[in-house]
């Protein structure tokens, strides 16, 4: 019903002179914008609301002691088939009361369900040092994903299976002791099934722990970025473990 | 192939022609493919689907980003004033520098379009993009109690 309408509204701004902006056009706009932004456009027109229906990209950034019903209820009305982009951003959370945390939980959890089943291609998770949060499964086994950026998430002992993976930032990743340089090794830098091109692992904590990297299969990995900021001296060890990768050009440190 | 520092004219539907020193005009691949593939005689090279008074304003763009010495701030400024264009004007560029294939331009147009609508009051955005308020009083406040969440 949804889509029948917007196809007529197509042939009849196609027919109108040249001061209506094309549907696809105006739907590519509002997906750059901030959701809530977006959203907020609802009451231009009738037109424009069922344009909001289309957006490919989600970018929501919460903050405390905000009602999380808007997040739901955005991707409840989504008829999009492809999210090109899915942004959540909870940085700005302080959460010292951890009464608050299963919502977020299954927050994250139902954002990338639903971004996961639409064949995302960008995640962008951002979360804060004092709320880390578990790598959701349904990321960890997409096959459409090409960029990841996650902060202060942690990898878990997941199946990780990221087909089209280009580039994959872990800021703030957090390695405490070898069993979990294993565990990141094990299942996600020696994993033939990521082909990442970028890696970049910036503020990591303890990421000396990877000049103990034996020969790390990481196919097409060209560039490499690791900032580590208090223990500089470290940054050598670091180095000669990654120079054996085949493909590396690029190497910041 | 012809060869360097020559320049290339490119004609618009509406026959009008614009001479570029090929060094600009083949940082773009379309250009750069239609210059490899057209025979080293011919110098003119068709656009059927640009009018003169867009392409001018296209060519103004490159030829600025391409000068020699040009400085951020300046590029920032030109940019300002090369945007003050209506919202159709933007439109037809935006296609033009979707033919042509000129990702820079294509950004810089859809940015424009953000601004236009980021934080902009309703009526505003209405205006800007010519679009006539098709709710009724009730559909409104119907909508407006919906999305509750968005006007917060």
């Amino acid at each position: 019903m949804e889509l029948t309408n917007l196809k007529k509204q197509k042939i009849t701004e196609e027919e109108a002179p040249m001061n209506k902006l094309p549907d696809p056009l105006l739907v590519q706009i509002l997906s750059l914008l901030p959701t809530k932004d977006a959203f907020r456009t609802c009451l231009v027109s009738t037109t424009w609301r069922r344009l909001l229906t289309f957006i490919h990209s989600f970018n929501f950034t919460c903050r405390e002691r905000e009602d999380l019903s808007f997040i739901h209820n955005a991707l409840a009305h989504s008829l999009s088939s492809k999210i090109i982009k899915f942004q959540l951003d909870l940085t700005y959370l302080r959460l010292s009361d951890c009464s608050f945390r299963p919502e977020y939980e299954t927050l994250i959890g139902r954002c990338f369900s639903f971004a996961v089943e639409r064949q995302v291609e960008n995640v962008v998770l951002w979360s804060q040092y004092s709320n880390r949060f578990t790598l959701p499964e349904s990321l960890c086994t997409c096959s459409s994903l090409i960029t990841l950026d996650v902060q202060n998430c942690d990898l878990n002992k997941a199946v990780i299976a990221w087909n089209s993976l280009k580039s994959i930032k872990l800021g703030h990743l957090k390695l405490t002791d070898d069993d979990m340089l294993d565990d990141f090794l094990c299942h996600f830098l020696d994993n033939s099934l990521c082909n990442s091109e970028l890696l970049d692992l910036a503020n990591g904590d303890n990421m000396d722990l990877l000049s103990g990297v034996p020969s790390v299969e990481f196919h097409n990995l060209k560039k490499v970025k690791i900032v580590i900021s208090s223990e500089a001296c470290l940054k050598d060890h670091v180095k000669g473990a990654l120079k054996r990768f085949p493909n590396l050009q690029n190497f910041y440190c | 192939m012809m060869s360097l520092g020559k320049l290339i004219t490119l004609k618009t539907n509406d026959n009008e022609e614009f001479k570029l020193d090929k060094t600009v005009a083949v940082k773009l691949e379309i250009i750069k493919n239609i210059v490899q593939d057209v025979d080293c005689t011919s110098n003119v090279i068709p656009l059927p689907n640009i009018d003169g008074k867009t392409m001018t304003k296209v060519v103004k763009y490159w030829k600025k980003h391409s000068e020699e010495g040009v400085t951020e701030v300046q590029l920032k400024n030109f940019d300002q004033d090369f945007l003050k264009m209506s919202h159709s004007e933007l439109h037809d560029v935006h296609l033009a520098a979707k033919y042509l294939d000129d990702n820079q331009l294509k950004e810089v147009i859809i940015q424009e379009f953000l601004d236009r609508i980021k934080g902009k009051p309703i009526e505003e955005i209405r205006e800007v993009f010519g679009i006539v308020n098709d709710y009724t009083p009730e559909e409104e406040e119907e909508v407006r109690r919906e999305n509750a969440w968005a006007f917060e």
